[in-house]
């Protein structure tokens, strides 16, 4: 399982690939885990490139979400469906 | 030639518009005794527009001292002294009366979309409903990213509390925060035609395409488009506005009403988020 935590302060397209490029690693077939915990401000662009890059370009298994908001669980399952991924979409662990 | 040619008293979301011309040679601020952060902004954009023609831009100072002063405290001068203008004399001490939470910025010297959005986090987390600081933080990283990345160019930021209540007091249901980004880029009539998909045959057309879901400019990638509508569905749903500005067409959207005004050319786009500061109080 390959791993990331959002920092605090993110939101941006680029952010995002900066957090899934830090994992270093081929995605494709892989489990990923995104800790949304420290995340202030989901951003709809934020939460879609993170979609966008585990599931849809990077080919992953499974994406599991962990410690979202509602608000980030509501732009997550939204950029899921855009982009035809829910079936390997994971939300767990709710907060707020 | 002015832009500014009926030395206005007042210039805000509502009269910025009325004062203003085609193509800025000279500001008259001389009557000035009330600027919000759109009135601001708006202003900035012009210049901007008009030095990046290659116009001089002259600025009548405001004979009051103390509209002097507020518009030293809203970051005026900073951008006067990065423009090559001379100063307002005017002391920028009086920020916390003047309800400036983030004063006037260039996005790109501040530091990005980031460095906005931490620097208003910071100013506003003990001063608005959890709800509002939310959606403000979700709709500015969205529209200051949306400027740099589409207009080519600097956007200009700025948020202002405005309360009517007196210090000590409950919050009053008029009490605000705006905040403000404008750019003097290609504008989104532009920037959406620059697509296959899209083509707006007027700058109003072009903003109610943009406030549609996954409408953008990038229309190849299914999930871009996101922005601009769910900032302006998360700002309604708190009771508040959002004003666009963008070539010669402005759209004022409070829930599900929407209002639309034939305005005088200005490149790029300004956009205006208002929220009360405790919804339902």
């Amino acid at each position: 399982m390959l791993q990331a935590r959002t920092p605090q302060h993110a939101g941006s397209r680029e952010q995002a690939r900066e957090l899934i490029g830090g994992l270093s690693q081929p995605l494709a077939g892989q489990r990923v885990a995104v800790d949304f915990g420290p995340l202030l401000v989901p951003t709809p662009s934020y939460c879609d490139e993170i979609v966008k890059l585990v599931l849809k370009t990077g080919g992953a298994e499974r994406l599991e979400v962990l410690n979202a908001s509602l608000r980030g669980r509501q732009l997550i399952e939204r950029s899921a469906q855009n982009r035809g991924v829910t079936g390997r979409l994971r939300i767990a662990a709710a907060v707020g | 030639m002015a832009t500014l040619p009926v030395e206005p008293r007042r210039l805000t979301i509502s009269s910025f518009d009325e004062s203003l011309g085609a193509g800025l040679t000279e500001c008259h601020l001389d009557s000035l005794a009330f600027v919000d952060a759109y009135g601001l902004v708006g202003i900035v954009v012009a210049i901007r527009a008009g030095l990046a023609a290659g116009e001089k831009i002259e600025v009548a100072a405001p004979k009051r001292a103390t509209m002097r002063e507020h518009l030293a405290a809203m970051g005026f001068d900073q951008f006067l002294a990065q423009i090559g203008h001379a100063p307002l004399e005017a002391e920028a001490e009086a920020m916390e009366s003047s309800g400036v939470v983030v004063p006037l910025r260039s996005a790109a010297d501040a530091g990005g979309e980031q460095a906005i959005s931490q620097l208003l986090w910071d100013q506003l987390r003990d001063r608005v409903d959890p709800q509002v600081l939310a959606a403000l933080g979700e709709g500015v990283w969205e529209m200051v990213a949306n400027a740099l990345e589409h207009s080519g160019t600097d956007a200009s930021v700025m948020a202002q509390v405005y309360r009517t209540a007196r210090f000590g007091q409950p919050p009053d249901h008029d009490d605000k925060v705006q905040v403000v980004i404008g750019d003097i880029g290609c504008g989104i009539r532009a920037s959406l035609a620059s697509s296959p998909a899209y083509a707006p045959d007027s700058d109003l057309e072009a903003i109610e395409l943009a406030l549609e879901y996954l409408v953008s400019s990038v229309h190849e990638d299914p999930g871009r488009g996101q922005g601009l509508s769910t900032t302006a569905e998360q700002v309604a749903g708190l009771g508040g506005k959002v004003a666009i500005r963008s070539g010669e067409s402005k759209l004022t959207v409070a829930g599900e009403e929407r209002s639309a005004a034939a305005v005088p050319p200005l490149p790029g786009t300004i956009v205006a988020l208002s929220l009360p500061l405790y919804p339902g109080s």
